[in-house]
């Protein structure tokens, strides 16, 4: 099971992060300042850790130094969001910058792709008798491929990676197609309804009144 | 060209065009007298060869009537035969222009002088100088012209030999005229080198750096004005500097301050709409929803209040400060009997001038405070008194105290001591910046003391304002 350290002195947003990322399988431990932080990472051995910057004790800063040689990789979550703040915690070797106010799924999103760039990540995903292989872009079902335009693989690994969550129709696009929904679009609606037929998926794909889709996965 | 140039180029001239008008205006003058007792002795020489030639003839005279081809000859022979005049060059014609005798000499052709007058004339010759001298002289009867020349050309060599030495003693003059000069302008104008060179350094962003220059004159006073204006200068944008850094520290506590509870709203309500949880994650969801929003409800009333007095300033009016004390307490006294804490007043009579509602708020603000830190059944004190030329407010408590060294940051925006305990009382860490403003507005500083874990008292001072 992939360990996450949250270091976050603020506790509404350190509970948020843990039931989120609990909910997605993962296993969190939660600090509050951050010389307790640094205890933690002294005694233990994470896969990712998350990091708010300004901490009681010890700054984020610091505790990234102290990272560093355990090749953990680190994702600063800050209210810092200037571009001179992201670059300085990048350079500082931090793997990723999440700037709060953040959305959870794009969070997960990020967890899930600094997990991936480490090796840590989940190889592939077996959903009923669809398997998704995202290393070699491969969809099978019952063994046999399926063809998938881009789009529509890029939603499906969104639907994947966000079990059991309720996808809202603006967030759905704004990650798959990186742009803000115009208001009437159906193609959403229309990508979702190609997946379903392409994968046998209508009942999993379940559609949420006037909000978005979920895709709903035995626990 | 710069000042200093044209300083020695000034000099340089000046002294070049007055040595040569002095040189040249001694020369000839020299000249002058040189000439002059040339032409005097050449008149008394050529006065004195007539007479002695008018008196030798006039021995040799046999008392008869002479033709004249007889008295010139009469003439050549005392010529030639006087040991004095053989001394002498001569040329001498008769009346009818015919040469009768003559030496050397050189001769001018035009109209000879009337007798009785001695004329001298100046003659260059090639490269020599004669000076000729002419009378008309009656011998033997008869009208001659006598005739004669000096070569006065050493005259002439002696001024140009002391024109060409002074021309070298110029040179040197001006030489060492010049190089004095320069030194004295350089020594003269560094000053302004200097404080030119200090403005650039100014201009490029080292407020700190000074013109260096002592001397008592007008110089030495503009060093001193130019470094009055850089201390203004440099005061004046430390102070800008300080405010624009306290400003952006502002701006950087506020964005944080503000985006903390906004990612807990907004995490918190994208979870809830997007997943299904158990009730009590439900209820703890929503509740954290709740007191974040309250927190950033109590923030942007706080900013509201601090722009507010950032805006204009207040009126003010003549107050009694028994008044202020009392609604103070009234609006702390549901809070305070919540936390079973008690508020004791002790207010000397006494007026001040206040913004009134201003001056109460930062009275609840500070019982406010007093109430957070202290523990249920401990006991607050609220008291003011009439000091030498003023009034002075104290609130104190016997509670948890402020560590030493929180408590120089404690009026900061958004500074909090304990940033959990804070929050859980719906702090925003703006109060006592607040207080500190409304402090200010009246003329008057919080003073804050402290000890950890035996209370904590703030004392305001108000100057003047008794009445």
């Amino acid at each position: 099971m992939i360990k996450i350290l949250i270091v976050e002195d603020e506790k509404p947003i350190a509970d948020l992060i843990d039931w989120n990322l609990s909910a997605m399988g993962y296993q969190c431990e939660k600090v509050y300042d951050g010389l307790a932080g640094a205890d933690l990472i002294e005694e233990n051995c994470y896969d990712l850790v998350l990091l708010d910057i300004m901490l009681p004790g010890a700054d984020g800063y610091e505790l990234l130094q102290q990272l560093r040689p355990t090749g953990t990789p680190v994702i600063f979550i800050t209210a810092k969001g200037s571009v001179e703040d992201r670059v300085q915690g990048l350079r500082a070797g931090a793997d990723d910058y999440l700037v709060k106010p953040f959305e959870i799924v794009e969070l997960v999103a990020r967890v899930e792709s600094v997990l991936r760039r480490a090796g840590k990540a989940q190889e592939r995903y077996a959903v009923g008798d669809v398997v998704v292989d995202p290393k070699a872009m491969l969809v099978t079902k019952n063994g046999r491929p399926v063809t998938l335009t881009h789009k529509e693989y890029e939603l499906l690994l969104l639907f994947l990676r966000n079990p059991n969550i309720a996808l809202f129709r603006d967030t759905i696009y704004q990650r798959v197609w990186e742009t803000d929904l115009e208001t009437d679009s159906r193609t959403v609606d229309l990508h979702v309804q190609r997946l379903r037929r392409k994968l046998g998926w209508s009942d999993r794909l379940k559609a949420i009144y006037k909000v978005g889709y979920r895709l709903e996965v035995e626990k | 060209m710069k000042f200093a140039g044209k300083m020695i180029a000034l000099v340089a001239v000046l002294l070049a065009l007055s040595l040569a008008i002095g040189g040249y205006s001694v020369v000839s003058s020299a000249l002058r007298a040189d000439l002059q007792a040339a032409t005097n002795s050449a008149q008394e020489d050529m006065k004195l060869f007539g007479l002695t030639l008018q008196a030798l003839c006039l021995r040799e005279q046999p008392n008869q009537l002479l033709s004249d081809q007889r008295a010139d000859e009469q003439l050549r022979t005392v010529l030639r035969h006087s040991a004095v005049l053989q001394t002498y060059s001569y040329r001498i014609t008769n009346a009818k222009g015919a040469l009768v005798a003559s030496t050397r000499g050189i001769h001018i052709e035009d109209e000879p002088p009337a007798e009785g007058i001695v004329e001298t004339r100046l003659v260059q010759e090639k490269q020599a100088y004669y000076l000729c001298t002419r009378q008309r002289l009656s011998i033997l009867d008869r009208s001659y012209l006598l005739e004669r020349s000096i070569e006065i050309t050493p005259v002439f060599d002696r001024a140009r030999q002391n024109l060409r030495t002074y021309e070298l003693v110029m040179l040197l003059i001006l030489v060492v005229g010049t190089a004095i000069t320069t030194g004295l302008t350089l020594v003269l104008t560094s000053p302004i080198r200097r404080i030119s060179r200090t403005s650039k350094e100014l201009a490029a962003g080292r407020y700190d750096k000074r013109a260096q220059v002592k001397s008592q004159d007008e110089l030495g006073a503009m060093a001193r004005d130019f470094n009055a204006m850089a201390d203004a200068l440099q005061s004046k944008i430390e102070a800008l500097r300080e405010s624009a850094q306290r400003q952006k520290e502002f701006t950087a506590s506020f964005a944080h301050e503000l985006k903390t509870p906004l990612t807990s709203v907004i995490g918190y309500a994208d979870t809830l709409r997007s997943r299904a949880l158990p009730p009590e994650r439900q209820f703890e969801a929503a509740n954290y929803i709740f007191t974040e929003g309250k927190r950033l409800e109590a923030m942007s009333f706080a900013l509201l209040d601090l722009f507010a007095l950032d805006k204009k300033e207040p009126e003010r009016t003549l107050c009694r400060t028994e008044d202020l004390a009392k609604a103070a307490a009234q609006s702390a006294a549901y809070m305070l009997q919540q936390s079973g804490v008690q508020l004791e007043t002790k207010v000397q009579p006494g007026t001040i001038q206040a913004a009134k509602e201003l001056f109460v708020s930062l009275l609840f603000n500070l019982i406010d405070n007093a109430r957070k830190a202290s523990e249920p059944g401990q006991r607050i004190t609220l008291s003011g008194e009439a000091v030498e030329n003023g009034y002075c407010f104290r609130v104190r408590d016997r509670g948890r105290g402020i560590p030493p060294e929180a408590l120089a940051r404690i009026t900061e925006p958004f500074y909090m001591v304990d940033k959990s305990r804070s929050r859980a009382q719906g702090g925003a860490g703006l109060g006592l910046t607040l207080c500190q403003r409304i402090a200010a507005l009246h003329g008057a500083q919080l003073e804050i003391e402290s000890r950890e874990g035996q209370g904590t008292t703030v004392t305001i001072e108000l100057k003047g304002d008794q009445a």
